[in-house]
């Protein structure tokens, strides 16, 4: 058994299918590329392929990662075009590497995430008036949300998940950029910071937003695929 | 286009509907010179990517040079509010182009309740319904399924229907599309051309004037048009065009699966099926072809199951060998085989037991009536033994869950026949509590749907049940039903008879469905769209009761509103099915030798035939 890591990217109108459907498109290219994937024990066998982090529906990822175990050693940059002659428009396998089978799962060493929002131009908005509102968002120590969960709402406080928050102004639209926490131990999506800023501190829509992941972290800032 | 569509995209349900662009999808350069065509789907992008019909033709239209094939699908409800709010035209899933801008639009139709869609299809498209208002600047607007047996109800909005199996005679449309566009030819000239085409109908070449009774007094056609519209079929279904290559959606279709289709057409003659009339003779695809079509679907989908389609797949002849080759071949891949439509008896449990080394916690049989008199009324060839067997073997090997399909409102039936629903489920039920090892998770479901007599059928003279008598017999089993074990499930009765009315009505409905569309209704067959109050009113405007086709009486001496359509099997067939049903007889399937003389053999010089070769039978006179 072999296990591989491998660095993708969900672009274009790709980004509007969900993480089940990706994890679907993912099983099928790898059975029409023939590679020998390993299937689960029990019942209703699947093949073991497993995902650092979701995406949410509509949000581009640049630089993302997932593992899958194969029955057969494979050259790592052979592994990645045979994936891409079978991969549909908007996904895109960049990168591979044989990581040791008995690591923990890839899930757990997830801990950070960049995104870029970008968002319609506000009349009158310039660069540095937007950072002088975003500073204003990371001078509180306290930022309350509301969270839908099972069990009903809880209240969330975001502040310390969100690690760097900076904007710009082009001629055509707000960029924003943050860092945030991502993971099962702490998770602060993107529209949640983005609704906060645009309730209580900017003057821009938040109606046709593009949200891009453009890098996923492990819990010490460092890449997942050297 | 793009831009707009993406911003629509970040606020609908499930946008992946509308994107395009997946494995196997065809985009081909937008350039004069080749004929453009849109696949038009009236239902969800779910229901229409689980369609074979809509692969079948993309290949065989994309595999030409001269020609090209997109797909649209109808917007849900979500959708159609945005597009309309910002303006946005239907659009084509390939090349986000305006359905407009094509050259031709083909609808499928294969529900009668979809109807409503295939009009708001149009007028997203910004194209007019009726097809007298749309010129040489629309497309043309053509349609074919199961449905165009009856094209009537549609004919004011379609140029042009395709009737029967159209895998072959698209490529004669497009090739009379091409040379009359080349001479410059309007649109008159052009369905002239097209009208002379077998399996072709141009409605406005027709002119109905109907009895009090709504059957056909009177029909004049322009001498373009025939007087008769045969069907169109495939002759050879070993060398018809399959895509081994179909398009493998990015997210959830109900059947997300290879659809390997083993036959056309069912020997059978349950005398309510429609398929069953309409898809004669029956033809089996040749064993080393499947599997080799079964290889290049595994290699080109990715898919991890094969299902064998047909209308009665543990009929073909050389099942068992089909089934366990491909079971051999691909289980080791974790590459499953399926068998949806199973016959009610032990050869079929024996089959999904070897096909589903996996046991899956349900079976579905259908025995359609709950008493032997009612099952001979409806010559659905099993008996009880059969599916009491069927269960025991399936309870045996482990499944703990029986789905039972029964239809209710079916001719002659009476209260007797439903009583006999209740005991026949708890039979079932009972053989379980013997057979199975765990009697805990035991779960018979029985669902009831309402009869629907449909044109071309022994039953096509048949008023429908009622709506009282309908809900009153839901009621009725609901009583019968109860109990630990038990499930009953049922439909809209309500929508039952609008499909009875679309399905034998005439030209007089047309106006109806479009009313109906016009307050608003669309997803009919949705529940949570289904407005009955809105189709009353629809109805009550043209003075008409709600049932005012479904509930209707033709006799066997009246032209019905689509005796002009030939599908094949003779009137005088039918009629004598529906004479035999009434009397509760019998008719032999002609696999067995037997021809029952329904006509299908002598009219268009074919025999049917199977995968061991032609069907030895002595084809009768039609009746």
């Amino acid at each position: 058994m072999y296990r591989y890591r491998i660095l993708y990217k969900k672009t274009d109108l790709l980004r509007f299918i969900s993480h089940l459907d990706l994890l679907n498109t993912v099983q099928r290219a790898a059975r029409r590329a023939g590679l020998q994937m390993v299937f689960s024990e029990g019942f209703n066998p699947h093949p073991k392929i497993t995902f650092a982090a979701p995406l949410p529906v509509g949000v581009e990822g640049y630089k993302e990662y997932l593992e899958v175990e194969l029955n057969e050693q494979n050259i790592p940059g052979e592994l990645v075009s045979k994936l891409n002659n079978n991969a549909p428009r908007g996904l895109e396998f960049l990168k591979a590497k044989e990581v040791d089978k008995k690591a923990g799962p890839l899930m757990a060493e997830v801990g950070y995430a960049d995104y870029c929002v970008q968002t319609e131009i506000s009349p009158g908005l310039d660069s540095s008036q937007l950072n002088c509102f975003l500073q204003n968002f990371k001078d509180r120590d306290e930022i309350l949300i509301q969270r839908k969960t099972k069990k009903g709402t809880r209240e969330k406080n975001i502040r310390p998940g969100v690690i760097t928050l900076e904007g710009n102004v082009s001629k055509q639209s707000i960029i924003i950029d943050m860092q945030l926490r991502t993971g099962s131990q702490e998770n602060i999506r993107p529209d949640e910071v983005i609704n906060i800023l645009a309730k209580d501190y900017l003057p821009v829509g938040v109606k046709n937003l593009k949200i891009m992941r453009t890098a996923v972290y492990d819990n010490n800032k460092k890449t997942l695929l050297t | 286009m793009i831009n707009e569509l993406e911003k629509v995209l970040n606020k609908v349900e499930k946008p992946a509907r509308y994107i395009g662009g997946e494995w196997n999808s065809v985009c081909k350069n937008w350039n004069e010179g080749k004929v453009k065509m849109v696949f038009a789907f009236p239902d969800l992008y779910e229901i229409g990517m689980s369609h074979l019909g809509l692969q079948i033709i993309y290949k065989v239209v994309n595999d030409r040079e001269d020609a090209l094939m997109e797909r649209v699908f109808a917007p849900w409800i979500d959708m159609e509010h945005k597009m309309r709010e910002l303006g946005l035209p239907l659009f084509s899933l390939e090349s986000h182009r305006p359905v407009a801008d094509f050259d031709i639009i083909g609808f499928t139709l294969q529900y009668e309740m979809s109807y409503t869609n295939v009009l708001n299809m149009l007028n997203l498209a910004g194209i007019s319904l009726h097809s007298e208002n749309r010129g040489a600047g629309s497309p043309l607007v053509i349609a074919g399924g199961p449905c165009s047996f009856n094209p009537e109800p549609l004919a004011p909005f379609i140029d042009v229907f395709v009737i029967g199996e159209g895998e072959e005679v698209i490529n004669s449309v497009i090739d009379t599309y091409v040379e009359k566009k080349k001479n410059g030819s309007g649109k008159k000239e052009i369905l002239s051309a097209l009208a002379c085409i077998e399996g072709i109908y141009v409605p406005s070449f027709y002119r109905f004037t109907y009895s009090e009774s709504e059957t056909v007094d009177r029909m004049d056609c322009d001498s373009s048009a025939s007087s008769e519209v045969r069907k169109s079929f495939i002759r050879d279904v070993d060398n018809a065009a399959f895509p081994t290559r179909p398009i493998v959606p990015h997210t959830e279709v109900v059947h997300d699966r290879i659809m390997l289709e083993i036959m056309r057409g069912c020997t059978r003659g349950c005398r309510f099926c429609q398929a069953g009339m309409i898809y004669r003779p029956v033809r089996e695809k040749n064993l080393e072809i499947l599997l080799q079509q079964a290889k290049e679907l595994v290699s080109s989908t990715g898919w991890d199951e094969i299902s064998l389609t047909s209308l009665s797949s543990s009929d073909y002849t050389r099942i068992k060998e089909l089934t366990s080759q491909l079971v051999n071949r691909y289980e080791s891949d974790m590459i499953n085989t399926a068998l949806p439509s199973l016959r009610a008896d032990a050869f079929s449990v024996e089959l999904a037991k070897e096909v589903q080394k996996v046991r899956r916690s349900s079976l579905t049989f259908a025995p359609e009536a709950g008493t032997q008199r009612m099952r001979d009324i409806i010559n659905k060839g099993v008996n009880e033994e059969n599916l009491l067997d069927a269960v025991k073997a399936a309870f045996t090997a482990g499944w703990t869950s029986i789905k039972l399909y029964y239809m209710i409102g079916l001719p002659g039936e009476t209260d007797n026949d439903l009583e006999g629903i209740g005991i026949l489920s708890k039979k079932v039920l009972s053989e379980g509590r013997s057979a199975a090892s765990k009697k805990g998770k035991l779960k018979v479901t029985s669902s009831a749907s309402s009869f629907v007599p449909k044109p071309h059928t022994p039953f096509q003279w048949e008023p429908q049940a009622s709506l009282e008598e309908l809900k009153r017999k839901q009621d009725f089993l609901k009583q019968k039903l109860r109990g630990k074990g038990l499930v009953f499930n049922w439909h809209d009765p309500e929508l039952s008879i609008l499909e009875g009315d679309l399905a034998r009505g005439n030209r007089k409905m047309a106006p109806v469905l479009e009313k109906a569309w016009l307050l608003g209704c669309r997803f009919d067959g949705w529940d949570e769209c289904f407005d009955f109050q809105k189709w009353c009113q629809a109805f009550y405007y043209f003075d008409m009761e709600p049932s005012y086709f479904a509930c209707r009486v033709y006799r066997y001496d009246d032209i019905l509103p689509w005796d002009h359509i030939n599908c094949g099997v003779s009137k005088k067939f039918l009629a004598s099915e529906h004479k035999k049903a009434l009397e509760g007889i019998n008719t032999a399937d002609c696999r067995e030798g037997k021809c029952p003389g329904c006509g299908i053999c002598r009219i268009f010089k074919i025999k049917p035939y199977t995968a061991e070769g032609d069907l030895h039978v002595q084809v009768q006179d039609s009746l």
